[in-house]
């Protein structure tokens, strides 16, 4: 019966002509152009003329992971504050707000050191009432929403920006006849930001971490997952930050992370949309060239060491069980990242995987599963997610988790399999190119944070030479029970 | 020649290259670009299912949908969960030809992706493949939504995770409250409110799925769209094989529930969380229909009320006081029935009262001040010139295009909003929203833990306790 699909296939594919008459990758990849400033910062261009439109994403390699102790959050406040404006734009005077803006600071800090150490509460209020007073007159300078709302007044789809572990990235699209004006407003932004509106700012942070962390169970689980996932590494940390870190953390620390990690030899930009690519050089060296060097950002030394043993964590929390398993795999662009990609499809995606079958068709363990693959610039990860079956402990479901994965070496993965994965992978492929943002995202991602943005092309080929021993010999080697990381949410008491 | 000139013809070919650096805030822009979107054909299969076709040959892959007028709202209350649970095990379960095992390891064996989703009016099915593999999967998938074997294995599995889903159902704060909200708004039997319970779930047979399956798909009841890298004459030829022949059958369809079964009254309700340390606050009432006489003037409301990243509700509420990391609102719209005016925002608990007062202030200033001619001019100006990008993609047309044409509404709706938007001023908006806000209708749902609130919540109105348990 296993056979009829391919006869069935083999029957319909000789009767009937082929449909597809579209490109190949290789012209895809030949349409990608490549600029670099003296400064160090890379363009990557890819004209798309479908709609008047472009998208532009800036990959900036300063996340989480730069971050040290006590100043966690840092890399997310930043991005934040990114859209506060620059010393032209956001402000009436820049020059008489600069020196309120100090003023302000040095208000905050004498508020919060006698807050801190216990002073009378007649001493912190009057304190708080001048930092107040001071925040007032400092606001008076500023012309709230302007850098967004050049943008929006110019029809700017999708503003927004992100902070991961590896790196922060700011995006948009535009009317494509607009492009000058984003060189206008990124290269003032990467260059002469101003953190003004910090103190408000620093409530809607707290405000968003409670969203996603202090009020969210399965938030809270991710977060322990993540903190006993990494012993030494930054990457415990949460990219929001701890409560206390967001608390304590000044404009003089936002400004020193920018000077020292927003460098433009760590940055790539991709522009992926109607324009055409030699005005956009000319516009790139004019505006972006004014960025000025700086020196390169301090190296991170620290290495996660081998797992010795199990790492878990057990949380009780309402009625929905919930199983996080993670295993430490290879740091971005590492030769086997493609092998644990085709590992993942075989393993637990699309429905006749073995996972996805064995768990929640034929036992009925799992309501979902599926891997998240973090793909990491120091040191990435496989994790599973499951959500076990009414009725089903999330410790139930891990045993059977790893009886799955254990029964790989007494029926290892067939030739069936792996040209099955490869199919799926080039499918994910050719939906990074389904629209213009998308596109920006991974050609800037690759370039900046994996190997090179050819790396995203290479794949095409590379994943033709992975073998089925490949793929059982990345499941021996990271796969490994003995060195997971689990976190369970189970059942709270009654 | 003078020497001068001379001398800038010389430096000319220097500075030829070379951008000027403009300021942002002065740079001019015309309104409107010149843009057509992607072209849809349209088509008929003989038994008059109809076809939309945008062809895109820059990548080798295809997506094909199958929009089919079998949603919620065709199925009893005490059946909720029918029309989803169907939807899926079509998706997994195979055909009477083509058994459960052998259309996944197809799909799977070829990357496809075949999925499915029951919404409140139309259910949806999505084969995303490489276009190679369309001949040799397309009529796989037909023959599932034609002629399903629903087995009952696929059944069981499909309700007990709707029964997991259940139980969990009050675990993230996150979810309950619009759950709340939206029955409230709704009524508790509208599909577009009602929940899957264990008794609706007990009463799924695969019986009663194969009843409604023979009454709701049907020709008439079905559009089929395709996007991406195909030859268009191979398309419709297969189409017409594999659809072609499929006949009306006699079994009427159920009739389509209202969206609004009940009538809420309208106040303040409380879903005590404690240990809560965010509150979740949504407003609203019922909006509007998307064939209102308005809808262009609620457009440019929406970008003033809560839709832009200026708009007043982040304005006042995140970026002026942080309170909110989450501060927005809009009004939905149905094709039959209204949608809903809503707005939320997320506070922690001890600005609870602070941040609900301060949307209902800015709905009461709208209803009665109305918006500002710079927020008209900023409003009408991001609205006109990013219009290019809700049709930035071919996938974005073609479901457009589906979803007026399953509605009877003109295929160009959307195309013909901007000369719609473009002379509207500050009057049509104001007079739009002093008509259209509501104070007395509001529906006003506070989840969080109310003993750590800045105030009683009397102060909004008489309150009603709502129970998650129960509700």
């Amino acid at each position: 019966m296993k056979n009829l699909p391919r006869i069935l296939f083999a029957i319909l594919l000789g009767l009937i002509p082929l449909m597809g008459i579209a490109d190949t990758y290789t012209d895809l990849e030949e349409r990608v152009v490549e600029h670099e400033l003296p400064n160090g910062m890379r363009f990557l261009i890819f004209e798309r003329h479908d709609a008047p439109l472009v998208s532009m994403v800036i990959m900036v390699k300063a996340g989480a992971v730069n971050e040290v102790t006590n100043k966690t959050g840092l890399a997310h406040f930043l991005e934040h504050l990114a859209f506060k404006g620059t010393q032209t734009i956001g402000t009436t005077n820049y020059k008489a707000e600069r020196k309120v803006l100090k003023e302000l600071d040095a208000a905050f800090q004498v508020y919060h050191t006698a807050k801190q150490k216990g002073a009378d509460s007649a001493t912190v209020a009057a304190l708080y009432a001048e930092f107040k007073q001071k925040q007032e007159q400092a606001s008076g300078y500023v012309v709230q929403g302007e850098f967004s709302e050049i943008y929006e007044r110019n029809g700017g789809s999708g503003l927004n920006a992100s902070t991961s572990c590896d790196y922060t990235n700011y995006y948009l699209t535009l009317p494509s006849n607009r492009f000058e004006l984003w060189c206008a407003m990124e290269s003032d932004r990467l260059a002469n930001s101003v953190f003004r509106e910090f103190y408000s700012e620093r409530d809607v942070i707290l405000e968003e971490r409670r969203m996603w962390i202090d009020n969210n169970p399965y938030g809270l689980l991710y977060e322990e997952l993540q903190s006993i996932a990494y012993k030494a590494h930054p990457y415990g940390h949460p990219v929001l930050g701890h409560l206390s870190d967001i608390a304590n953390l000044s404009r003089q620390d936002v400004r020193a992370f920018y000077e020292t990690y927003y460098v433009p030899q760590h940055m790539s930009v991709a522009i992926v949309g109607d324009v055409d690519a030699d005005e956009v050089i000319i516009l790139i060296d004019a505006y972006f060239g004014r960025i000025p060097s700086k020196p390169d950002p301090p190296e991170l030394i620290t290495t996660e060491p081998g797992q010795p043993g199990i790492r878990r964590v057990l949380m009780k929390k309402g009625k929905s069980p919930r199983l996080y398993m993670l295993f430490h795999t290879v740091p971005g662009g590492h030769p086997d990242e493609l092998t644990l990609d085709l590992l993942s499809i075989v393993l637990i995606s699309g429905h006749s995987s073995r996972l996805y079958r064995s768990l929640v068709e034929e036992d009925k363990i799992a309501s979902n599963l599926y891997f998240v693959r973090g793909n990491h610039s120091y040191g990435g990860y496989m994790r599973l997610v499951g959500f076990p079956m009414e009725g089903v402990s999330a410790a139930q479901l891990e045993e059977a988790v790893l009886e799955e994965l254990a029964a790989l070496e007494e029926n290892p993965i067939t030739q069936e399999e792996l040209d099955a994965a490869r199919v799926r992978w080039k499918v994910w492929f050719y939906y990074r190119f389904s629209s213009n943002s998308s596109l920006a995202f991974y050609l800037s991602w690759y370039d900046r944070c994996k190997g090179g943005w050819c790396e995203l092309f290479d794949g095409v080929e590379e994943v033709e030479k992975v073998t089925c021993q490949d793929l059982m010999d990345a499941a021996e080697r990271y796969l490994d029970p003995d060195k997971r990381t689990v976190a369970l949410m189970e059942v709270e008491d009654e | 020649m003078s020497r001068k000139i001379a001398l800038l013809l010389f430096l000319l070919p220097l500075t030829w290259g070379i951008a000027k650096i403009k300021d942002p805030r002065t740079m001019e822009f015309p309104a409107r670009l010149d843009f057509t979107p992607h072209q849809v054909d349209r088509f008929s299969l003989s038994n008059g299912i109809q076809v939309f076709f945008v062809e895109d040959h820059e990548l080798p892959v295809t997506g094909i949908t199958f929009l089919i007028d079998a949603g919620k709202n065709r199925v009893p209350a005490d059946h909720a969960g029918l029309a989803d649970i169907l939807v899926d095990v079509i998706a997994k379960g195979g055909s009477n030809q083509v058994p459960k095992d052998i259309l996944q390891d197809s799909l799977d064996r070829f990357g496809a992706s075949f999925t499915g989703s029951a919404g409140t009016e139309e259910a949806t099915f999505n084969l995303h493949l490489l276009s190679e593999h369309v001949p040799a999967l397309l009529p796989l998938v037909v023959g599932a939504i034609r002629d399903p074997a629903l087995p009952q294995n696929q059944l069981e599995v499909n309700k007990r995770q709707y029964l997991t889903s259940y139980q969990g159902r009050n675990d993230d704060p996150r979810s309950v409250a619009p759950r709340v909200f939206y029955k409230l708004i709704y009524g508790d039997e509208s599909p577009e409110a009602r929940e899957v319970t264990p008794v609706c779930l007990e009463n799924i047979t695969t019986e009663k799925l194969k009843k409604f399956h023979q009454a709701t798909y049907r020709p008439c009841h079905i559009m089929i769209g395709v996007e991406g890298d195909f030859d268009p004459k191979a398309m419709l030829n297969l189409l017409e094989r594999c659809m072609g022949g499929w006949q009306e059958p006699e079994a009427e369809p159920p009739d389509e529930a209202p969206l609004y079964t009940d009538h809420t009254s309208p106040g303040v309700y409380l879903v005590h969380w404690p240990g809560s340390v965010q509150s979740s606050i949504r407003i609203g009432h019922k909006g509007l229909l998307r064939d209102d006489p308005d809808y262009a003037a609620s457009r440019l409301f929406c970008e003033v009320y809560g839709g832009g990243w200026y708009a007043r509700l982040r304005k006042e509420i995140r970026v002026e006081r942080g309170l909110a990391y989450v501060a927005s609102g809009s009004i939905s719209t149905n094709f039959e029935e209204p949608g809903v005016f809503r707005g939320v925002c997320l506070t922690k608990s001890e600005t609870t009262l602070e941040a609900a007062k301060l949307m209902l202030e800015i709905i009461s200033d709208l209803k009665t001040e109305g918006i500002t001619q710079r927020e008209l001019e900023l409003a009408r100006s991001s609205w006109l010139a990013s219009f290019p990008a809700y049709y930035a993609e071919p996938d974005q047309v073609l479901s457009d295009r589906m979803e007026y044409a399953a509605h009877d509404y003109p295929i160009d709706f959307w195309d013909r909003l901007p000369d719609k938007i473009e002379p509207l001023t500050r009057e049509d908006v104001n007079s739009f929203a002093a008509e259209f806000i509501k104070p007395r209708d509001l529906i006003i749902v506070i989840l969080g833990d109310s003993t750590a609130f800045d105030g009683s919540l009397s102060e909004l109105g008489e309150v009603q306790i709502i129970d998650p348990e129960v509700y």
